[in-house]
Parts: structure tokens; C-alpha cells; sequence
């Protein structure tokens, strides 16, 4: 071959590799990482692990999988189930939710052994998983609330019954022990059964797409916010629909309640505190950036985190008790334990930032490789 | 400045076409079609300026004189190349008006590519980010997310028809789209390719091994990437080969075993 057209066909090549380089993914491995904790340990998931951090020190426990594949990526919230086990699902091309046994560690992997696997789903895990008794009830991003059976004793499971909702799932559905709710990105709201499956009343259209959890709030009703900009009150005996406030701007992450009133962001960079009885706005406050991530209540105080990448802690009464700015981008649901409050950001220089309880920055977690 | 300049309008225009065409099945592949027919129709003077300018090279290849030229100083790279420069004064040829129109051409891909990703929204980072860039004067709360289903694919991802059996190297079935926008582009680029009598033609030459390697990189890019990438790929060459064919350009013997020389 003449040189001048080996060179024409670097030259393309390297044109291609830009464009893959430079057009970003398709894949659902290009977003922010899940986060929980079980009160000692905080799991990490992102990217191709999930890791298991000590709250006490900040230092790795355990990772899984034991080697990187390009087919599994973490960004659902990992779940803790009552005896210990981690439930993850995977948002690579390989659709497996898998179930980790944190206490059988391999000595010499340094991995939790797989309790069991579920690898029918079509699409990608980005929601955590709800546990209610024995099932599981794992929403994916094929639009099907997968329901599983925890005490049949299969190391490869079956979905013992696959609800279709339709678009995609991805936010971890709330119960109150009687139903099940899960909102959809499709604009709906549904409350399924969880012995019968059949849906409770016909599915509330949102208005816009909601990727938060529903909160299960005072007096039991259930709280929901949308791309509508509002939040809604929805009593769970008839499904009744009652507007409980709007909003400047998109609200993404779900409600949080102290019992008497709920709290919410967003996108616009409010933060917003409600009577949940008769929806009257509080007080709103406005931080450094967005609040994508649904807030958090500790000691009293509610915790939010700011696309800018601060941290804040604000008292019932809507003023600013103390806030640290972290770095990074935060979209990630916060999570406490330990007397720490931990973290997630995103193109930060660390995985997990961990906060004493007045909002200092007392260590960081960064994966080894 | 990529952003506020190409993604940011290419998405939001993206979205206005959506929003007029929502009740049609498969609104968003009709978007993107329409998308491209009007970004077609923008940089249609740059298409014929390249035409235009591939024909000008094409025709001094066939001078006389500057043959004669070539063969005069072929052991003087130096004195060729200011006779070079001279008759492309004298004939009033910009040697750079063929690849130049090519090189804008690319970022509007890039850019297109990111927006159909930026609008389909298929994660929740890239909701996000849609959200961050819809203009305030469009209202489409209500019509995210998009529904990204065209016929049998969805567009957010690369298409294929499922196999029967698994094949490694190809995750999404059979790739149908990717091969037709092989085929699409290697046929719109014979049809512009001039015939030739010369055998030491560069330009020919270099029109030769773009029409072997445009099919395989686009055809690549189809495979890989989203299939509304593949629908843009396909109108655009469709709409190109439908321009050179009305305002007769197209050199239809290429398509032909050995029908590019005159």
C-alpha cells in the first residue's frame, strides 16, 4: 500500500477515535455512583466495582467483582437487605442483579462470595432495589418491576412475577407494608400489591418525567416530585391527587419528611420546606447550585448536597447551620452513619468525602487500583 | 462554546421538531430526518463548492500544459511546486475549496451525534444534561423523556436485527443500518467521483481511496454508535445523491466495473 493512503487512513482512524472520544456514552456507565451505608460500612458503587468502605476510618474493606469487565458498571444505589445481604444490579451490558454475601469474603480475592444472580432483565439497573419481606422488588430500565423470592434457595434466580409498567424505572420504589410505589420516568406514579400484584388504582399521570423515589410521608399519604414542577400528595387508599406545592424549576430527587413537614430540591437551586398537611411553603432557601439528590435528615437538621459540590446542613426553621464545600459535582443521595456524614461526588479527586456531624471534612476514600 | 454553539441549538431544534411532530409514530426519527434534511440545505454551498472544486482539480489533471509542466520539473519538487501555484492563480483554483467544505462538515456530525444522545436523555447524567440546556422558550416538560423507538429500532442505541444464534462481534443482532449507510456512502461518493483518463491522477487517486474508506468508517460509526446517528448517516447520503442526481453531476458510470475511467 502507498504511503499517502496508509496515512489517509490514520488519519480517518484517528477521526474516528475522536468522535467516539468526544461524543460521549450511550451506555449507562456515564453517571453518578449509588451510595448506601448499613450504619457501620458505607458500599460504594461505581464504575466497575462496588466497594465496601469503613465509616470509623474511611479505609476499603472489600471490592467487588474481583476483576474489571467492561460488561458490568455500578450506578444504582446499592441495597442492604435485613440479614446483611448487598443487592446490586449492574448498568453494563451484562443486566445482573446480583445478591453479595459480605460475610464470606474470599481471603485471597478479597471479594464477597455471589449469594445468588438474576441476569433476565433486558436493560440496565440504575434504581436500587426495595426488600419487603421476603422479595425483592428490583425496578429496571426495561420498564418491568422484577419480583423475586429471596427464600427460594436458587443461586441462579427466576423473577417469580415481572410487572410491565412501561418506561424507563429509576428510582427505588417505597412501600408503607401495604403497597409498593414506584414512579416511572414515563410521568406515572403506580402502587402495586405485593402479594397480588394488581395495581392498587390506575396509574397518576405526573405531568413529567419522575426519576425520584416517592416518599411515604405523615398520615401515610405518599409524595411525589416531577419534571411538572410540583409535588404531589397522593392519598394511598383511593389515589386521590391533591397538588401539594409547585416548584421554580424541575424537581428530580424525591421528598424527605422529619414527620411533620417534607423537604425537596430543584434544579433551579432551591431547596424547599412544606407543610405536608396543607402543602403552605415553609421557607425556601437557595444554596450554591441544583439539588438533584434527595435530601437527608440527621440530628434534626436536613442534609443536602449541590451540583457545585457543597454540602449543607440547614435547621426546621430554613437556616444554614453549617456547609462545606466538598468538590466535584454531588447528584448522589447522601447517606449517615457512624456519627459521619458521607458523600459521593462526581469529577471530584475522591470517591467519598466523610463529614463529622458540624460539617468538617475528616477523611476521604479513593479506590486503589 | 461547543456546547452554547452546536449542541445547545442542534438539541433544542431537535426538540421544537419533536414537539410539532409528537403524535406521529416514531416522531423522533422523523425529527432527525427532517434534522438533517435542513442541515443538508444549510451547507448545500458548501457541497457544491466542493464539487465545484473537485471538478476544477479534476480538469487541471487534464491540462495540457500543466502535464507538461509535470513532466518539465519532475526531478524539481521546488520549481513544480510555484508552477503548481501559478496556473492555480491563473485558472482562479483554490486547492484547499475540495477538503475544506469535508472539515466543516465533521464538527456538525460530532455535534449532531451528541445532541441525538443529549436529547434521547438515555441515562439519568444525560437527562440531566438535557435538562441544563433546553431553551426557557421551550416548553417540553411534558414531553420528556423522548420516546426513542423508529420503526423496529431504538434510536439510542446501535440497531440490529436479532440473530438466532450469538455472534461476539456483533452484541446488537445483524447490523442492517450500518451496512446500508456503507452502502449509501460508498455510492454517493462514486457518483461524485469525475471520471478520469489520466492513470497518475491525484485527485482521482485520493477520490478512490475516500470511496473504500468513507463507507468502512461510516459504516463503523453505525455499528457502533446510536442508529439515529445511522438515520442521519442514510438521509444525508440519499439527500446527496438526490442533489447530484437533479442538477446533473452524477457520474452514474462509476457505480459501473470500471466505468470511473473516461
Amino acid at each position: 500500500m502507498k504511503p499517502k493512503k496508509i496515512l489517509f487512513g490514520l488519519v480517518i482512524v484517528l477521526a474516528a477515535i475522536l468522535l467516539s472520544g468526544c461524543s460521549g456514552s450511550a451506555g449507562f456507565s456515564n453517571s453518578w455512583p449509588g451510595l448506601a451505608t448499613d450504619g457501620e460500612i458505607a458500599y460504594l458503587a461505581s464504575g466497575q466495582f462496588v466497594y465496601a468502605v469503613r465509616l470509623s476510618d474511611g479505609k476499603e474493606i472489600w471490592r467487588y467483582p474481583e476483576d474489571s469487565s467492561n460488561s458490568i458498571q455500578f450506578v444504582a444505589q446499592p441495597v442492604v437487605a435485613p440479614d446483611g445481604t448487598i443487592i446490586i444490579g449492574s448498568s453494563g451490558t451484562d443486566h445482573r442483579l446480583v445478591a453479595l454475601d459480605p460475610s464470606s469474603i474470599d481471603a485471597s480475592t478479597n471479594a464477597p462470595a455471589e449469594k445468588w444472580i438474576f441476569s433476565d432483565a433486558k436493560s440496565s439497573w440504575v434504581a436500587g432495589a426495595l426488600v419487603l419481606d421476603d422479595k425483592v422488588f428490583a425496578p429496571n430500565s426495561d420498564g418491568i418491576l422484577y419480583v423475586l423470592d429471596l427464600q427460594d434457595g436458587f443461586a441462579t434466580k427466576s423473577a417469580l412475577k415481572e410487572i410491565d409498567l412501561g418506561g424507563a424505572l429509576w428510582a427505588q420504589p417505597s412501600t408503607d407494608g401495604n403497597l409498593v410505589y414506584v414512579s416511572s420516568v414515563d410521568h406515572h406514579l403506580y402502587a402495586v400489591d405485593p402479594v397480588t400484584y394488581e395495581f392498587a388504582w390506575p396509574a397518576i399521570d405526573l405531568g413529567g418525567a419522575a426519576p425520584g423515589s416517592p416518599l411515604v410521608g405523615p398520615n401515610g399519604n405518599v409524595y411525589i416530585g416531577s419534571f411538572a414542577s410540583e409535588v404531589i400528595k397522593v392519598d394511598p387508599a383511593t389515589g386521590k391527587v391533591t397538588l401539594l406545592t409547585s416548584t421554580q424549576g424541575w424537581v428530580w430527587g424525591g421528598p424527605v419528611t422529619d414527620g411533620q413537614n417534607v423537604y425537596f430540591g430543584d434544579l433551579e437551586g432551591n431547596l424547599f420546606a412544606v407543610d405536608a398537611g396543607t402543602g403552605s411553603q415553609l421557607w425556601n432557601i437557595q444554596p450554591d447550585g441544583p439539588v438533584v439528590g434527595t435530601p437527608l435528615i440527621v440530628d434534626g437538621n436536613i442534609v443536602f448536597a449541590t451540583e457545585s459540590g457543597s454540602v449543607y446542613a440547614v435547621d426546621n426553621e430554613g437556616k444554614i447551620v453549617w456547609q462545606e464545600d466538598v468538590g466535584g459535582q454531588i447528584y448522589t443521595v447522601p447517606v449517615a452513619g457512624a456519627e459521619r456524614i458521607i458523600v459521593a461526588p462526581m469529577q471530584a479527586e475522591f470517591s467519598l468525602a466523610f463529614l463529622d456531624a458540624n460539617g468538617n471534612q475528616v477523611y476521604t476514600f479513593t479506590p486503589e487500583n | 462554546m461547543w456546547n452554547t454553539a452546536i449542541i445547545q441549538p442542534f438539541t433544542n431544534l431537535l426538540l421544537w421538531i419533536y414537539s410539532v411532530l409528537v403524535d406521529i409514530p416514531g416522531a423522533f426519527g422523523w425529527s432527525i430526518i427532517l434534522f438533517t434534511i435542513a442541515i443538508r440545505a444549510v451547507t448545500w454551498p458548501l457541497n457544491a463548492q466542493q464539487l465545484k472544486g473537485a471538478q476544477a482539480m479534476q480538469s487541471l489533471n487534464e491540462d495540457k500544459e500543466w502535464q507538461k509542466i509535470q513532466k518539465k520539473y519532475a526531478k524539481d519538487k521546488e520549481k513544480l511546486a510555484q508552477e503548481q501555484m501559478r496556473i492555480y492563480k491563473e485558472k482562479g483554483i483554490n486547492p484547499f475549496s475540495s477538503c475544506l467544505p469535508t472539515l466543516i462538515q465533521f464538527p456538525i456530525i460530532i455535534g449532531l451525534y451528541q445532541s441525538i444522545i443529549r436529547a434521547l436523555a438515555s441515562t439519568p447524567l444525560s437527562l440531566l444534561q438535557l435538562a441544563r440546556n433546553v431553551y426557557p422558550t421551550l416548553s417540553v416538560a411534558a414531553l420528556i423523556p423522548l420516546n426513542s423507538r423508529f420503526l423496529w429500532m431504538d434510536l439510542a442505541v446501535p440497531e440490529g436485527i436479532p440473530l438466532p444464534f450469538e455472534v461476539s462481534f456483533l452484541p446488537y443482532g445483524f447490523p442492517t443500518l450500518a451496512i446500508i449507510v456503507a452502502i449509501t456512502t460508498y455510492i454517493q461518493s462514486k457518483l461524485t467521483m469525475p471520471a478520469t483518463a489520466n492513470p497518475g491522477d491525484q485527485s482521482a487517486a485520493m477520490g478512490k481511496t475516500m470511496s473504500i474508506y468513507m463507507p468502512l468508517l461510516l459504516g463503523y460509526f453505525a455499528l457502533t454508535f446510536a442508529s439515529g446517528l445511522s438515520v442521519y448517516f442514510i438521509t444525508s447520503n440519499l439527500i446527496g445523491i438526490f442533489q447530484y442526481a437533479v442538477t446533473g453531476r452524477a457520474n452514474w458510470r462509476n457505480l459501473l466495473p470500471g466505468g470511473d475511467k473516461a
